[in-house]
């Protein structure tokens, strides 16, 4: 039988960690934010997001791409970190053993604590090795100038290291779709690099999401 | 969170509160004394309230312990924000726990059919403790949490059911 | 960002006027069903650590070396530009009044509140030299400085060109702005100084000489430094 008492033998029952109202905390007096576990915060602001883009446009041209790939993958390295200390910290044991609903909770509250937008997996390809991710509202590709190729190189990046890690795999990420060139959210595939090898050169020839992982099943 | 008084005080710019702002002020606060007595009742006998519950959930039905205990940790989480929310007289306080968290949980874990009936038996044990009065201090948060979870009204997108997930390590 | 029905910050609505709204409940809307956050002033707003500004660094570093100090001035730079547009906008909404014509310390420190919600730090502004056409700008808890720790050199490039960029468009005069002290050289907080071209090649080059703060403020209130 189910024992009340056992379940609240330390009185806590660990719910929504990174809701908003007790994950953000801010002081005006110091100027700083930070969050329930007291690691700063920064606000970043579209007007210096928008300047990030010009600025390096400006600077370095083309490379900007790939500074901004290399930023995610560095950012991405270190939130996974930051994430699973913090939920293994809260639910007092180690991420492995948390359920795979929790977890994909976590982060997708996790994300739109942080107004990333709203991240959604897609399992549709995963027989055949792909993990799909879509992000709708991204505030990155929405600072982002209008271009015929994708944006998303943050995210790109951050979603390559973080999956990687998670899974124990080198994996590659592609993005398959991109607000900035019209569609209605950033689209992106992972998966191991030879079965992605062909991504990059579908992704440039302008086609859709669909006909992208269509191609990238058919190889086989 | 917002709370409800705070809208009060944003109209810090006008010389006095008006009749109206007055009159929500004195209610809340004329109110707080039985709100504690509410906040006091629940705090204290957690355990007493929903144990019965979580006898008569296993009782009527087949599904696994771990589910029913499941359920039960959904409706301590819930009464324990209702139980905040009456406090503060603020539903929404509920719904910013809640909303993008539970429902999702509840629907990957499936106990939708188990928590219906949960809400059900603490609807009853807690006429047993309260007055009709005290549980209308609850009925908002009550309210809100129901609708959230048992999906009147909710716009989540769906998730991922759990047996879809746990091969994510091994899937690539 | 095009703001709808969720993403509209709706306190700001409600009381179009309230000038204390600098904490976090009033500053911050998080819309939970998109997962954005919209400011009090309707801009959008991303939380992260500050892994992201060091992520940014690296990339950099891995791309163009050294350069990524005056690349990340440049970032600065805009910032500050896109920044003061906004700036006007919504000052001239609160204040019914154009902040060119509002009073300049006022103005600054009306300014800087928002960085403040966003987690920037404190700032404390200099401007006795102003008639000299200089100014200091100390800043408390740098985000960057903070985070890099004691690396023996100022670290401070985004701030020192958010400083430049938004002074230079709201006195319509091209301005310069180099950090001459910071946390990240083990002082207790960063320094910046904020004026013509000439006077901060001037500054960097005795930097470069090895000259301090001190130094610095000394030469130039010396008249040190052109004009």
């Amino acid at each position: 039988m189910v024992s009340v008492a056992d379940l609240l033998v330390d009185g806590r029952l660990p719910g929504n960690y990174f809701a908003q109202d007790l994950y953000v905390r801010g002081s005006t007096e110091l100027g700083l934010l930070e969050n329930r576990r007291g690691d700063r915060l920064l606000a970043i602001p579209d007007p210096l997001l928008q300047a990030i883009y010009v600025g390096l446009d400006k600077e370095t041209g083309q490379a900007s791409k790939m500074v901004l790939y290399n930023c995610g993958r560095w950012w991405g390295k270190n939130f996974y970190a930051r994430f699973c200390e913090e939920l293994a910290d809260y639910y007092s044991q180690p991420m492995a053993s948390l359920s795979m609903a929790e977890f994909l909770q976590s982060l997708q509250q996790c994300w739109r604590t942080h107004g990333w937008g709203q991240i959604t997996l897609d399992m549709t390809y995963r027989d055949q090795g792909f993990l799909g991710v879509e992000i709708a509202h991204s505030p990155f590709t929405a600072a982002a100038p209008n271009s015929p190729s994708p944006s998303g190189d943050l995210e790109r990046g951050i979603l390559e290291i973080f999956f990687s890690q998670l899974t124990g795999r080198e994996l590659v990420c592609a993005q398959t779709s991109c607000t900035t060139r019209g569609d209605e959210a950033n689209r992106f595939v992972l998966g191991l690099g030879k079965r992605l090898q062909t991504a990059p050169a579908l992704v440039a020839n302008g086609q859709s999401h669909q006909s992208i992982m269509q191609a990238l099943v058919q190889q086989g | 969170m917002t709370f409800k008084l705070d809208s009060l005080f944003d109209s810090a710019d006008k010389p006095y509160l008006d009749v109206n702002d007055l009159t929500l002020l004195s209610q809340y606060v004329s109110s707080i004394p039985e709100r504690i007595a509410v906040y006091r009742t629940l705090r204290d006998q957690e355990v007493a309230i929903m144990q019965p519950i979580a006898d008569a959930l296993q009782q009527g039905t087949q599904e696994p312990e771990a589910k029913v205990e499941r359920s039960v940790r959904h409706g301590l989480m819930v009464l324990r924000y209702v139980a905040m929310a009456m406090l503060l007289d603020d539903s929404a306080f509920v719904q910013g726990r809640l909303q993008g968290w539970l429902p999702e949980i509840v629907q990957a874990h499936d106990t939708r059919a188990l928590d219906q009936q949960l809400f059900q038996l603490l609807d009853q044990q807690l006429a047993k403790v309260l007055t009709p009065a005290q549980i209308n201090l609850l009925k908002p948060g009550l309210t809100k949490a129901r609708d959230l979870l048992l999906g009147t009204g909710t716009s989540a997108p769906a998730p991922v059911p759990a047996e879809d997930l746990d091969p994510l390590a091994s899937l690539l | 960002m095009v703001m709808t029905p969720e993403t509209v910050h709706r306190r700001h609505q409600k009381s179009p006027k309230k000038h204390n709204h600098y904490a976090l409940k009033d500053f911050f809307q998080f819309n939970p069903d998109h997962g954005t956050i919209t400011d009090w002033n309707d801009t959008r707003n991303v939380l992260t650590s500050e892994d992201f500004i060091i992520g940014l660094l690296e990339g950099l570093q891995e791309e163009v070396g050294d350069a990524s100090a005056a690349i990340m001035y440049t970032v600065g730079l805009e910032w500050g530009k896109f920044d003061s547009l906004q700036f006007e906008r919504w000052f001239e909404k609160e204040f019914s009044m154009s902040p060119r014509r509002a009073n300049l310390m006022f103005l600054l420190a009306t300014w800087w509140w928002p960085f403040i919600s966003q987690g920037w730090g404190r700032w404390e502004v200099d401007m006795s030299d102003r008639k000299q056409g200089f100014m200091f700008i100390n800043l408390f808890d740098s985000a960057v400085a903070r985070t890099l720790g004691d690396v023996g050199k100022p670290v401070c490039h985004l701030y020192a060109g958010l400083f430049a960029g938004f002074f230079t468009e709201m006195v319509r005069k091209q301005l310069s702005c180099i950090e001459i002290q910071c946390y990240s050289m083990g002082e207790t907080y960063c320094k910046f100084l904020l004026g013509g071209r000439e006077r901060i090649d001037a500054a960097a080059f005795w930097m470069n000489e090895g000259a301090n703060a001190r130094d610095i403020e000394k030469r130039l209130r010396a008249g040190e430094g052109g004009a």
